[in-house]
């Protein structure tokens, strides 16, 4: 086991190079001088050059990945063209309000899913479970953006309840929470369902139910418990889904958070700022997929690692 | 063979499959709205009237006007273009990325297939909605770009299905038996590989549809994808929601018709991988 999570911790190396190459290479092959763009239409040219040179952009770009990379690596990401602030103070202040987004958003999908799903595979091909697959069919083909602007049209801007913009109280979280969770919601309705009609189906089940246990206790205790494997597999898959979600969920709901904020550096150039962004996220999602397999190993006994492929 | 006759059953069930006929139904009637957009749109969609500004659905305008007093129901219709065409060409990109870089590296194995996985498992550590904005951020915001950008990012998930296709056929008997008539690389490839995986190739490629026009409607609504006066569902639904408080109409109804187009391909989607894939899973 703890060769395996060694290995793993290793193998984090190259792909974290891999990310942090194409990041870098993203930014730099953006169209439009970002010194030019902070110093408006009438700065000097030896103005200019003098930025460049305090920002290290005259060097070549094999020095500025360099420099990029290490810096990173002491959380130095360089500062911000337009905040003029340094960029690794400005994500830590708003990736809060990301972080509570995203994981108020998976709990809203969880809750949804889990009893959905069960009863769906419970009572499966009853009015029930249709209801339940329609509403998973419809989760999963509404634009999280335009569930978001429906619901302020409802709740904040009809019946008066719910914030609809902005940060702030616990309130506030309720209406993004909901539809960044939607299509997470879905998705996971049906995979819990089909797992759980896989797991129904087995022996063990039927003799559980033969040995006269209630059915519920059939179902809590026997079914769900194996029927959770494939569904924390994809918690790590669906953080990266989450993260990406709660960058457009942020903007419907002016909510001043890391993918606001990634959004309007694009806009103003500032790669900095961007650049750091897309790489913390990577890692974010990275780091979530290499805990979920550890815990996978702990969870079902049947799992070797070592050896192997 | 084996494979044939399941998927033959697979196609009669097809036919008879509710689900399918409905799906089908509602993409041919949009695909011929998109088609004949001129013919059936009330209005010219880029015609302003600023005397007839956020007029709500009535009978002259099924489904009110906008700010500049456009027609509603016929940006709707013209924006049915730009949806199709960016599922179909985004998708175009990605299969045909991920075919030729999921058969490098399933047939070939070794280094080739070595290269390309570490290149997987980087481009998978990214959100692909975080990387398409980042790809449009740098091609910058147009229809072309778009489609691009999102056929750039999706490739991944068609190369690892190809390859675990592949890597399994590559050990199949009447491989080797084919191989030992004396065969051509590319002839076993083409002719008695790929048709063996193309179910899931074709249900992968159905939800994928669904998924690049959500993409570039998110894009566009961002303010980075298709940009005015093209009419997208996503950029009119952005400028719908400023005014949200004066005109629910602009915001809300191209939403219904992105969720009309994206819940036929999932629909679609799910059945074709019911009929012809039943192992199939997320």
């Amino acid at each position: 086991m703890q060769k395996y999570i060694l290995r793993r911790l290793l193998f984090l190396i190259p792909v974290m190079f891999g990310v942090s190459l194409i990041v870098f290479m993203l930014m730099h092959l953006t169209p439009g001088d970002p010194v030019e763009i902070m110093l408006g239409d009438f700065a000097e040219p030896a103005q200019i050059e003098a930025m460049r040179a305090s920002l290290g952009l005259d060097q070549p770009l094999h020095v500025q990945y360099f420099d990029f990379i290490t810096g990173a690596l002491q959380g130095d990401f360089g500062r911000s063209l337009h905040y003029n602030a340094p960029v690794l103070s400005l994500i830590v202040s708003r990736a809060g309000y990301t972080a509570s987004l995203s994981l108020a958003g998976m709990f809203v999908s969880y809750i949804i899913a889990f009893p959905v799903g069960i009863i769906s595979a419970i009572k499966r091909n009853s009015i029930l479970d249709d209801l339940g697959m329609v509403f998973a069919l419809l989760g999963i083909s509404m634009p999280n953006f335009w569930l978001g602007i429906m619901l302020i049209l409802i709740f904040p801007l009809t019946l008066g309840i719910f914030p609809a913009t902005g940060v702030g109280t616990i309130w506030h979280l309720v209406l993004p929470a909901i539809t960044l969770g939607t299509a997470g919601a879905a998705l996971t309705t049906r995979l819990v369902r089909s797992s759980m009609l896989e797991v129904i189906n087995k022996e063990y089940i039927r003799t559980a139910r033969s040995k006269g246990l209630r059915e519920r206790t059939v179902m809590i205790k026997h079914a769900l418990k194996n029927a959770m494997l494939p569904v924390l597999t994809i918690i790590g898959l669906r953080l990266g889904f989450i993260l990406g979600g709660a960058v457009i969920v942020e903007e419907v709901f002016a909510r001043p958070g890391m993918g606001r904020l990634m959004i309007n550096s694009i806009f103003r150039r500032d790669y900095f700022v961007v650049q750091a962004c897309v790489l913390l996220i990577a890692f974010t999602v990275m780091l979530a997929n290499l805990l979920v397999d550890i815990a996978y190993g702990f969870i079902d006994p049947q799992i070797k690692y070592g050896g192997g492929e | 063979m084996a494979e044939d006759t399941a998927y033959s059953r697979g196609l009669r069930q097809l036919k008879d499959n509710l689900r399918v006929k409905i799906s089908l139904l509602i993409l041919i009637m949009l695909v011929l709205m998109a088609i004949f957009a001129p013919y059936i749109s009330p209005q010219d969609p880029d015609e302003m009237n600023l005397g007839a500004s956020l007029e709500p659905p009535s009978s002259e305008h099924w489904l009110g006007t906008d700010r500049m007093g456009r027609d509603m129901l016929s940006r709707i219709i013209y924006g049915t273009r730009v949806s199709l065409l960016v599922g179909v060409i985004a998708v175009g990109i990605s299969g045909t990325l991920g075919l030729i870089l999921g058969t490098l590296a399933g047939y070939y194995g070794g280094i080739i297939d070595g290269i390309i996985m570490r290149l997987v498992d980087i481009l998978l550590a990214f959100p692909s909605i975080l990387l398409a904005i980042s790809l449009v951020a740098v091609l910058g915001p147009s229809l072309v770009n778009v489609m691009f950008a999102i056929g750039i990012v999706n490739w991944v998930s068609y190369a690892r299905l190809i390859r675990g296709e592949l890597l399994s056929l590559k050990e199949k008997e009447f491989i080797s038996a084919v191989r030992a008539m004396g065969a051509s690389t590319p002839r076993i490839i083409i002719k008695h590989m790929l048709p063996n995986a193309i179910a899931p190739i074709i249900v992968m490629a159905t939800l994928g549809m669904a998924g690049a026009i959500i993409t570039e409607s998110s894009l566009s609504f961002l303010g980075i994808g298709v940009q005015p006066p093209t009419p997208s569902w996503g950029q009119m639904l952005s400028e719908g929601r400023e005014i949200i408080r004066q005109a629910w109409w602009v915001s809300t109804f191209p939403g219904v018709a992105i969720m009309i187009v994206v819940l036929a391909f999932n629909l679609l989607g799910d059945s074709l991988r019911d009929a012809l894939d039943p192992n199939l899973v997320e």
